[in-house]
């Protein structure tokens, strides 16, 4: 087989400077008609634009992209769509007061004479197009924002593939979905693949381009590493290029588990219920010990995790702090008990994106950072910000600087900085290295071992399996709204956690 | 990394080096410059001083519309109410016979009632706050009616009518508490934790809860600071002329929007300061000074006001889209 034939699409010294930033340099590869092929990189290196160019929402600085042999001679989306290029965004573009068949064929108000819209036959051929991927969950008449996320991706899919593309491209299609719809969603690319369509798509979980791509592309700083054969790839492979050094082991490093866990109680939430929400949910966290909590998407660990803090109303609930009572379930008593919260979603609330990395710093600790006139000493201020950017090595121009203009990776150390500065005696993490590349997560994990091994209580939300198996000596599993049960030590493995997070507890035979 | 001190580093959200801060104090310096030499009539003591004794009442509307606006909440019944005030306070003085300053103190009260029922409606449900107190607004503008009605155009006499006119020195103490007031909010907003808390509330107010920050309670405040505020300044105006003018207030809440976005306040909210919206008035007195004295049509110069609101206010879109992308 001749590789240079079988190129469908060639990547050829693409840039884009944003101003002084090199967003990509000189980024030349080729994808073959009919894989699937990923494209890897930390976060920031170039992966999204480079998607982007090619579906052409954005022009390059310089360099050309030829598609079946032909130079594509615009950057337009429209162009590039009558190429036979479609593509489907991280963000989905769907419009969620609408039906399923609408969503299929947005375009169907423009056909016809009189443009009435033919409901029937749009709709039995929106049937059709469900069927032919046993997608029948969904029915063509029903809302669209009654759709969970992965049949709305499903369908967003089902409409790009809809006008017959040559190459598909998918912006991290499983970061929002749990691991069951990932491989669900990967198998009907597998399906498309074998229909003769070429797919390309970023991700960030290495497992799942190591068992569907059959090439990768690495990426890292906007410059091209490798493209990598099936034969080539595995983890350590991928992570090294992806990172640009040799990696030990650390990341998913099992640690040693406490053996004798602390019988104190330091933070106990007694039957916590809200209705259609939770059952009842108990949970204790014992001194100087890292508790886990899994679930798979809705089985409302994200939820638990917002009401034991007093960031969501509940029916009834009872939470026990170091033995005493809370009063009042809110989170400023939390923080008052010295109990903070890293928010699962670092985009919408946790940081303010707008005011300096020290304003950030000051939000929860204001009182102690201010004198007795209530006058925030800055002095102060800056040295405590100083010193965590230091601890963490947060890459940053200045203290002045905004979250906003930092990469995913530096927010979300800013962000846990803010969280920590303030000496908790518990720390709440919702996701805590959702979205950053591997050198920061392997970072805020050695912080949050750290501050564990000094005392402080943690509980970890986390939906990324290996990072709780590698945090927590003690994992609780969640499943449909109520705790399925709990692993601790050595009998912690990703099939015990799944099995318990996939089936009801009285089902798991014992 | 870049190097930085310990001295350089203030930080506040309201001092941000950025143009559009301090865009408000050249353009009033510029219209100033521009009014003296254009005008005979402008520049003299008694034209600026009776400018200045204008804004030194609207004023006090401003303060708690600004810290409104800081939150990314609008107060569109700040007119109403501070025309209802005036009515209020002259038909408890004059009809119930009570005490000018108990009347006074009964007034604001209620205005803090106002405010609130605005701000529960706004937190606890969700609403938007541009909606509900366009609401109030209709509301506050039916009662105040019905007081002038009752009223029958009775003259306010005694301490309503001397309330207004007292002075320190030869300065009116309205104007002097303008100065006082600006000064101690500025050194607050900037420096102080429990002001500075409100631009952190403005920005996200999700983020404030997350981290222990009572951020309803401290939005609802805002609701009833702009009430409050408003009913001081509607007092003080309907003493100044000494009746309860069917007239007063009517319009204001677009003055305020105007003003306070000119200066650097934005309708998204974490952003804005007393000061700058002290000058934006000033600013806006004296675009109507000046068309007066090149006689401007009344009709017309209503026009260039509403372009005045309608350019501040995409500025501020067009600026807080540019920093946000």
């Amino acid at each position: 087989m001749n590789d240079m034939q079988d190129d469908l699409l060639k990547i050829k010294g693409i840039s884009k400077q944003y101003g002084v930033v090199k967003a990509l340099d000189e980024v030349s590869f080729s994808v073959r008609a009919g894989e699937i092929h990923a494209l890897l990189g930390e976060n920031g290196a170039g992966k999204s634009t480079l998607v982007k160019i090619i579906m052409g929402e954005e022009r390059p600085s310089a360099g050309s992209i030829e598609l079946d042999g032909k130079l594509m001679e615009e950057f337009h989306p429209n162009y590039s769509r009558g190429m036979g290029i479609q593509m489907v965004h991280q963000e989905l573009a769907v419009f969620e007061n609408m039906s399923v068949t609408e969503n299929l064929f947005p375009w169907m108000a423009d056909e016809g004479a009189v443009r009435s819209i033919k409901w029937e036959d749009y709709n039995s051929k929106a049937q059709e197009i469900l069927d032919s991927f046993e997608f029948r969950t969904v029915v063509p008449t029903q809302r669209m924002d009654t759709v969970n996320l992965a049949g709305q991706q499903m369908i967003e899919i089902l409409r790009c593939i809809y006008a017959n593309p040559k190459v598909l491209l998918l912006d991290e299609p499983t970061s929002g979905l749990n691991n069951e719809e990932a491989e669900r969603l990967m198998l009907t690319l597998k399906e498309l693949k074998a229909k003769g369509l070429t797919i390309i798509y970023i991700s960030h979980r290495l497992n799942e381009i190591l068992d569907y791509a059959d090439r990768v592309t690495v990426m890292r700083d906007g410059k091209f590493v490798c493209t990598l054969d099936k034969d080539e790839m595995n983890e350590q492979s991928l992570i090294n290029n992806m990172t640009g050094r040799e990696f030990s082991s650390t990341l998913y490093s099992r640690k040693t588990y406490k053996e004798t866990i602390n019988p104190d109680i330091m933070f106990e939430v007694k039957a916590l219920s809200k209705k259609k929400v939770l059952w009842s949910a108990s949970l204790k966290l014992f001194k100087g010990e890292v508790l886990g909590v899994f679930g798979l998407e809705g089985s409302g660990t994200d939820r638990l995790s917002r009401m034991m803090y007093g960031l969501e109303s509940v029916d009834e609930a009872d939470i026990w702090f170091e033995g005493i009572k809370i009063k009042r379930i809110t989170s400023a008593e939390m923080v008052k008990n010295g109990i903070l919260y890293l928010n699962g979603n670092r985009k919408y609330a946790g940081l303010l994106h707008d005011s300096s990395v020290m304003d950030n710093i000051s939000l929860p600790q204001l009182k102690t950072v201010s004198n007795k006139w209530t006058f925030i000493q800055t002095k102060k201020l800056a040295g405590i910000t100083k010193s965590f950017i230091e601890r963490f090595s947060i890459a940053i121009p200045s203290l002045k600087a905004c979250p906003r203009n930092l990469s995913g990776g530096n927010q979300q150390k800013v962000m846990l900085a803010t969280n920590i500065a303030t000496n908790p005696k518990l720390l709440i993490v919702n996701e805590p290295t959702r979205g950053i590349d591997v050198g920061a997560k392997v970072q805020i994990h050695n912080q949050l071992l750290n501050i564990a091994s000094e005392g402080v209580g943690i509980i970890v939300f986390s939906s990324e399996l290996p990072e709780l198996l590698s945090l927590s000596d003690r994992i609780i599993v969640m499943h449909e709204k109520r705790i399925n049960g709990e692993i601790s030590g050595k009998d912690m493995t990703e099939q015990s956690i799944m099995r318990l997070a996939s089936v009801r507890s009285e089902e798991v035979a014992v | 990394m870049s190097e930085y001190t310990g001295r350089t580093l203030s930080s506040d959200v309201g001092r941000r080096i950025n143009f559009s801060s301090y865009s408000i104090y050249f353009l009033a310096i510029g219209l100033f410059l521009f009014l003296t030499f254009a005008t005979n009539t402008f520049f003299s003591f008694e034209n600026l001083y009776s400018i200045s004794l204008d804004i030194s009442i609207q004023f006090y509307a401003i303060v708690g519309f600004t810290l409104l606006l800081i939150m990314g909440e609008i107060d569109m019944s700040v007119g109403s109410v501070f025309g209802f005030s005036g009515a209020l306070a002259g038909y408890l003085f004059v009809k119930s016979g009570l005490p000018f300053w108990i009347a006074f103190l009964l007034t604001v009260l209620l205005c803090a009632g106002v405010g609130l029922i605005n701000g529960l409606v706004v937190v606890k449900f969700h609403v938007s706050s541009m909606m509900v107190t366009i609401g109030m607004m209709t509301v506050m503008a039916g009662f105040k009616a019905v007081l002038i009605g009752q009223l029958s155009s009775r003259v306010f006499t005694g301490d309503f009518r001397s309330f207004m006119r007292m002075k320190l020195g030869d300065i009116h103490w309205t104007i002097i508490a303008l100065v006082i007031l600006i000064v101690v909010f500025e050194i607050l907003l900037l420096r102080s934790y429990k002001f500075k808390v409100f631009y952190f509330v403005g920005q996200n107010s999700e983020t404030a809860k997350i981290y222990g920050i009572k951020s309803d309670r401290i939005r609802m405040m805002m609701f009833v600071m702009s009430a409050v505020t408003a009913g001081i300044g509607g007092v003080i105006a309907a003493s100044r002329v000494a009746h309860a003018a069917a007239t007063a207030g009517v319009g204001l809440e677009f003055t305020m929007i105007t003003a306070a976005v000119l200066g650097g306040a934005s309708l998204f909210g974490g952003k804005g300061s007393i000061l700058r919206s002290a000058v934006g008035l000033f600013f806006l007195a004296m675009v109507t000074n000046g068309m007066v004295s090149f006689s401007v049509d009344p009709y017309i110069q209503q026009v260039v006001l509403g372009l005045i609101l309608i350019i501040a206010v995409t500025v501020d879109i067009v600026f807080t889209r540019k920093s946000r992308a």
